[in-house]
């Protein structure tokens, strides 16, 4: 309606819009497709233009071409209009467009709005602390946007805004952090996600080929951390067990039990063994991971035959569950079925080794005796434990045995189960991790994907199944020490010539370890803080987080608490600094106790006229003080405060 | 704490765009929900903080900041009637962009807003004007202060409890010369005196007559430019009277009169006015034309119209 509203805005104000949309987007860039980013672009100097007076604004029906290009530009370069990323991009051209529309101020309120949701946008696809921090910014930027798009505090220098934006958002962090925990958690999705929610991740899969473990070999991505109830088992004995492979086709390992899955007793978890708190990065597989050999079962897992323990659905997302292992326990159980899956090897595959198993077998006396050949055999014979094993093209474990004698611990862990079915002996390959990287700073353990790793169990009748790791016969440090110690490379300063230097390592290591630590916290508290960590957090302060009264009391009782604790603040130093104003108001105060109280819109003089009318008495007086306090501060005439001090304190009304 | 405005309450709404922003706020929240996102969850709770946090913001730039004396000269219909607001601010918190509304009683209503106004501590003069259609007492609802600093989200606003009114005279309109002088009672008749009094002859046109005193009837019928003579009294008087006016309408009659006055006053004269149901006295002045002209403005709009 007024006219102060319906002025475009200024220069000034689309350089605040523009730089803070153009912010808000700059880490999408990678994800948007390429002609997004730079229409997005075009359309804000477009703007920048317009407000500048270079350029005229877009004809109408430019205009309505392009907001219906928007669609069928989207729809080409998705292939959909839906999920995360035709979202994302819909909203940046949209945001673009109105950029260029903006003609008032409520427009340009718009565009902050989209600014907004571009902010939590990102979250969707990094949740790390530097876009959390990179955000932070943002939104104090676009805050004071929002306050010079109002025309507010226009008057204000854009420093003073930012300041004043800071500030706001500084205030806003206890509210923010009080919905933050108490706000009931859901679970899972509220509708089904759109298909590209979850991208690849690198991580353990449920088969195994050779190539497959080693290509998690340079990966430093977490793959779960462990905080121990107690000291930490040595590096050797670290072997978390993950899916265990029963079939193979000669060249690719595959599961195979599907056998009941059932939960393990607690009292299986006598005080013995160790207990520890896996938190699992998210790996879109059902399965989790424990110290072999895990003797009961997390909260909401299940277990299978094969010491396997499970979720009923995928984990999506990072996942803390509490588990209990015992180093010197093996499995037990073994079914005339499963043995005879253990021994099974496809027909006509590895002639060679098969018969070399077979020769060896028939030389060694035990059973034993055989297991030591095979392993002495790997130890012995120049095998190289490596990242980089050559392709293996014909029957892998021939050629590896036989001729390549390069490989990672799956070459390794195949053709020792080939060996050993071949000879009659039960086994299976378990795959898994082993070590990892103690982090004294968080003091737990980092297991990480390049700690990825593959060993065989044997089937003894006397002990159950056995734990064979054939990498070990080949690559010692590899198990006693960690992939660390025996591929140091992998983790070395990123910068070249200090790679070997051992003090930048060291420095390197610390800063690593006190970086993860920090990542750890913030995984736990931040991101991973869900409907368990609620539940734990509220029993704390005594409320039931099944209860939604008593969270929403919590809620509004702390808000407003905090509120209140924020306006005394704001309210602090209210009374006038202008000490005429002060004596006056000491003046009127006088008065007030007397019951004569000055109207709500009674001017100085007014006041005084009918102080003098009702109350001649002291009528000399009161014109003297009001006239000194209308002088001190309307007038221009210099006028000395101590006069209208000494009348106002000899008052007496 | 001082009270900073007595006896006012100050109230505080979301703007449309704060609801905007809630509904943001929501699908925000419902995405944070979905895809189970930590950081999401923790902005879309700033967010909502600083939404909250700006409640107080909003409500602390307007308390403390005192409007006094409304008033406003009194016009003609159809000119601009300008307002004398003074804000005060009576801390030295500094203010951002106070906006004050003014707005006449009954319909048609016309309404004035001022520009975002900051404030320093102390006081700030402002000038609003707002048109005038009809004479007669004009009220003005509650002036309102009101502020959406600092982001536009809420709105605080303040009616002081005051009642401004203003007066509007008629407009000065009509084309008729001014009635005749009389001669006061008791003067003495002066021959072929310049005066404006009573109709005495004609003379042949002078340099310095004035051009009312033309006889343009006689012009139009080229008979040379006689000029009227009078002889009147001095102080010389004028009666502007209701029923002087040759016009059928109330408000016409009312404007010509109100022209009158204008032209008498300016010219000098002592004039009187005469209205059907009251009159002045003679005089001559700012004060004596304010009192005539509120007759004018007064006077009871007949019933017919």
């Amino acid at each position: 309606m007024t006219l102060v509203q319906q002025q475009p805005p200024s220069a000034a104000q689309m350089h605040w819009l523009c730089a803070s949309m153009a912010l808000v987007i700059v880490p999408h860039l990678t994800r948007l497709p390429l002609w997004a980013g730079i229409s997005f672009a075009l359309l804000a100097l477009w703007r920048l233009g317009i407000a500048h007076g270079h350029i005229t604004r877009p004809a109408r029906w430019l205009r309505v071409f392009l907001v219906l290009a928007i669609l069928p530009a989207v729809y080409l370069s998705q292939g959909t209009l839906f999920g995360r990323s035709a979202g994302l991009t819909l909203l940046t051209a949209l945001a673009g467009m109105k950029l260029l529309e903006t003609r008032c101020p409520r427009d340009a309120y718009v565009v902050t709005l989209l600014g907004f949701f571009l902010v939590i946008t990102h979250f969707l696809y990094q949740q790390n602390i530097a876009i959390g921090l990179y955000m932070l910014l943002v939104v104090v930027l676009i805050t004071a946007t929002l306050m010079t798009i109002h025309g507010h505090g226009m008057s204000l220098t854009p420093i003073r805004r930012l300041r004043y934006a800071g500030i706001l958002v500084l205030q806003a962090f206890p509210i923010a952090l009080l919905l933050f925990l108490l706000f009931p958690r859901l679970p899972g999705p509220l509708w089904g996600l759109p298909k590209d929610a979850y991208s690849a991740v690198t991580g353990l899969g449920e088969t195994m080929s050779p190539g497959s473990v080693s290509r998690l070999g340079l990966s430093n991505a977490v793959a779960f951390r462990v905080e121990f109830e107690g000291p930490p088992p040595p590096t050797a004995a670290q072997y978390w067990r993950g899916p265990v492979l029963w079939n193979t086709d000669g060249r690719t390992w595959t599961g195979g039990t599907r056998g009941p899955t059932h939960r393990l007793s607690q009292g299986n978890g006598d005080g013995n063994g160790i207990h520890y708190t896996v938190t699992l990065e998210p790996h879109h597989q059902r399965w989790l991971f424990a110290l072999d050999l895990p003797v009961s079962t997390p909260h909401g897992s299940v277990i299978n035959e094969d010491f396997q323990l499970f979720k009923r659905k995928q984990i999506r997302r990072r996942l803390r569950y509490r588990a209990h292992s015992r180093l010197d326990q093996r499995p037990r159980n073994i079914s005339t079925l499963s043995a005879a899956r253990a021994l099974a090897l496809p027909n006509g595959a590895h002639p060679a080794s098969r018969a070399l198993a077979q020769r060896w077998r028939q030389e060694s006396d035990t059973e034993q005796a055989y297991i030591q050949r095979v392993l002495a055999h790997f130890r012995q014979q120049p095998f190289y434990y490596t990242l980089r094993p050559p392709r293996l093209a014909g029957d892998t474990v021939d050629e590896f045995m036989f001729s390549s004698r390069r490989g990672f611990c799956e070459h390794y862990a195949a053709a020792f189960t080939v060996f050993m079915r071949a000879a009659g002996i039960p086994a299976r390959i378990v795959t898994g991790y082993q070590g990892g990287e103690y982090n004294p700073v968080g003091e737990y353990l980092i297991v990480r994907q390049r700690d990825a790793h593959a060993w065989v169990e044997l089937w003894q009748a006397d002990q159950g199944w056995i734990r064979v790791d054939p990498t070990a016969a080949v690559s010692p440090s590899r198990i006693e020490l960690g992939m660390d110690a025996t591929i140091p490379q992998a983790l070395g300063p990123p910068l070249l010539g200090l790679a070997d230097n051992a003090a930048a390592r060291e420095l390197w290591r610390n800063f690593r370890q006190s970086w993860d630590a920090l990542n750890n916290g913030w995984n736990q508290w931040v991101l991973g803080y869900g409907m368990e960590r609620q539940r734990q957090l509220l029993a704390r302060i005594h409320i039931d987080s099944r209860e939604l009264t008593d969270i929403a009391i919590a809620l509004i009782v702390s808000i407003t608490l905090s509120l209140g604790l924020l306006a005394l603040w704001l309210w602090r130093r209210r009374a006038p600094s202008d000490p005429v104003l002060r004596l006056y108001g000491r003046f009127c105060h006088k008065l007030k106790r007397r019951h004569i109280v000055r109207g709500p819109t009674e001017g100085p003089l007014d006041y005084c006229q009918r102080l003098v009318r009702e109350h001649p008495r002291f009528a000399t007086e009161v014109t003297e003080i009001s006239r000194l306090y209308m002088d001190l501060r309307y007038g221009s005439k210099q006028v000395d405060i101590g006069l209208l001090r000494r009348a106002v304190k000899a008052f007496r009304p | 704490m001082q009270e900073p405005l007595p006896g006012t309450r100050l109230y505080i709404l979301p703007t449309g765009n704060g609801l905007l922003f809630a509904m943001a706020l929501l699908v925000m929240l419902l995405g944070a929900i979905n895809y189970d996102s930590g950081l999401g969850y923790l902005f879309t709770f700033l967010l909502t903080g600083l939404a909250l946090v700006t409640i107080l913001h909003t409500h602390r730039n307007l308390t403390g900041v005192q409007l006094r004396t409304a008033d406003a000269a009194p016009v003609f219909a159809g000119e601009p009637a300008i307002f004398q607001l003074c804000l005060d601010n009576h801390t030295d918190q500094p203010r951002q962009d106070i906006r004050i509304r003014i707005q006449t009683r009954p319909a048609p209503v016309h309404s004035s807003r001022s520009a975002p106004i900051s404030l320093d501590a102390g006081l700030r003069n402002i000038e609003l004007p707002l048109p005038t259609h009809r004479r007669g007492w004009l009220r003005l609802k509650q002036p309102r202060l009101s502020s959406t600093f600092p982001l536009g989200l809420f709105r605080a606003w303040t009616q002081p409890s005051m009642e401004p009114t203003y007066l509007v005279y008629p407009p000065p309109h009509g084309s008729l010369a001014l009635p005749s002088p009389r001669g006061g009672a008791g003067s003495e008749r002066r021959g072929e005196s310049g005066g404006d009094e009573d109709f005495s002859g004609f003379r042949e046109h002078q340099r310095g007559d004035s051009p009312r005193q033309i006889h343009w009837k006689a012009v139009a019928r080229e008979q040379g430019m006689p000029v009227k003579l009078f002889s009147g009294a001095q102080p010389r008087e004028l009666d502007l009277c209701w029923e002087d006016v040759p016009l059928a309408d109330s408000e016409q009659r009312l404007a010509q009169l109100c022209r009158w006055i204008l032209e008498a006053e300016k010219q000098g004269y002592s004039y009187r006015l005469k209205l059907p149901d009251s009159q002045s006295v003679a005089g001559n002045g700012n004060a004596h034309q304010h009192a005539c002209l509120k007759m004018l403005a007064l006077y009871p709009a007949s019933d017919e119209s």
